[in-house]
């Protein structure tokens, strides 16, 4: 899970005291910094396109409405939207009882922003076309649970399946997964030392 | 995190399941079975060798890549929605505003009520000085009392009104 303070977290919070004073300009700023990743966290778990960006819109309404309420806790802006829109689609999955999944979001790879230079692109590139190669359910729990965080029982909820299912999904994921980047996570070790 | 997990034993083999299913950030195992492998991570080398394996895992797939989703027309629809929406905080002077118009609204429906009391005092006083129910009331009790023989006390409070009045004197 990518967790600790967000590395925008001290500039969110500068526009943050803006927002609280209904500045729309830098809640523009703040759409655009993180739109696309609660909109990727809400397709994730929703599988409905429509229903995700209505749930991205509600999230960051929330904010703008919080005005000087807003208390976004020591990890700063990212994690607090990444909760709430979690929060927002456990309660549509909820409210529709919606267990079954067939469709698949179409992922298309996207310059990675965390890899440093050529090589670490090529890395990631190679860490994306692994996960891709998962069967879906793998590739989600594993993405819901690591990435974005939920718990085994929200991966449970969300999926339609068991927490003992869950877990399988999570181990098979993993297993394959330290299958296919051995060579990878082998030279991290030993760049490491 | 986790609530439950079905784990068992706590040697090796058992924490490479525990890494598998939950990764290697330890806050991310149920609290039983971090109790549970706390001694093995800190006496066995080969049970530390599997977490940093893990750790290096889940490294690498923090690089994963994320979807690329264009959400210009989404942030557009957002920031609109933002600015139809009335204020969360309304500004100074509005709020100042508003307060002095809550106070004059209080102020017309408190006039009515205040007249009206004092007018009702003058009255009062009025009629009380000028003894007006004494001169009215006073013949009518005579008169009743004359042609019934009865207790004065009983116009005001009624037979069985007086009976209770009594019984609380005895």
């Amino acid at each position: 899970m990518r967790a600790g303070p967000w590395p925008d977290a001290p500039e969110d919070r500068v526009l943050l005291a803006r927002v609280a004073r209904q500045d729309a300009q830098a809640f523009r700023i703040l759409v655009d910094r993180h739109l696309g990743a609660i909109v990727a966290l809400a397709r994730r778990m929703l599988k409905d396109e429509a229903e995700a960006d209505d749930v991205a819109q509600e999230a960051l309404l929330r904010l703008w409405r919080a005005g000087e309420t807003l208390d976004v806790g020591p990890h700063g802006l990212r994690p607090w939207l990444r909760r709430v829109t979690s929060n927002l689609c456990l309660d549509r999955i909820r409210a529709t009882r919606r267990t079954v999944v067939t469709d698949e979001v179409p992922e298309v790879a996207e310059p990675p922003t965390q890899a440093q230079g050529l090589e670490d692109q090529d890395l990631a590139r190679r860490v994306g076309e692994a996960m891709n190669a998962l069967p879906e359910r793998q590739r989600r729990a594993l993405t819901l649970f690591h990435h974005e965080g939920l718990s085994q029982a929200e991966v449970g909820e969300v999926l339609g399946v068991s927490d003992e299912a869950v877990e399988s999904l999570l181990s098979r994921a993993r297993r394959a997964l330290r299958a296919s980047l051995e060579k990878d996570w082998k030279a991290l070790l030993q760049s490491e030392g | 995190m986790t609530e439950r997990s079905t784990i068992e034993g706590t040697g090796v083999e058992a924490l490479e399941q525990v890494l598998e299913r939950f990764g290697s950030d330890r806050t991310r195992w149920p609290a039983p079975v971090r109790r549970d492998f706390a001694g093995l991570l800190t006496s066995s080398a080969e049970a530390k060798a599997r977490l940093r394996e893990a750790e290096a895992l889940d490294r690498l797939l923090d690089l994963a890549p994320e979807p690329e989703i264009d959400t210009r027309a989404l942030a557009d629809r957002i920031v609109a929605a933002a600015a139809a929406e009335r204020p969360a905080v309304a500004p100074p002077e509005i709020r100042a505003a508003g307060a002095t118009g809550a106070r004059a609204a209080a102020t017309r429906i408190e006039w009515p009520a205040a007249a009206l009391l004092a007018a009702s005092l003058v009255l009062g006083m009025f009629v009380g000085l000028n003894g007006t129910f004494d001169t009215a009331v006073a013949p009518l009790v005579a008169r009743v009392s004359a042609d019934a023989d009865i207790d004065p006390g009983q116009i005001a409070f009624g037979s069985e009104g007086l009976d209770m009045f009594e019984e609380d004197l005895l």
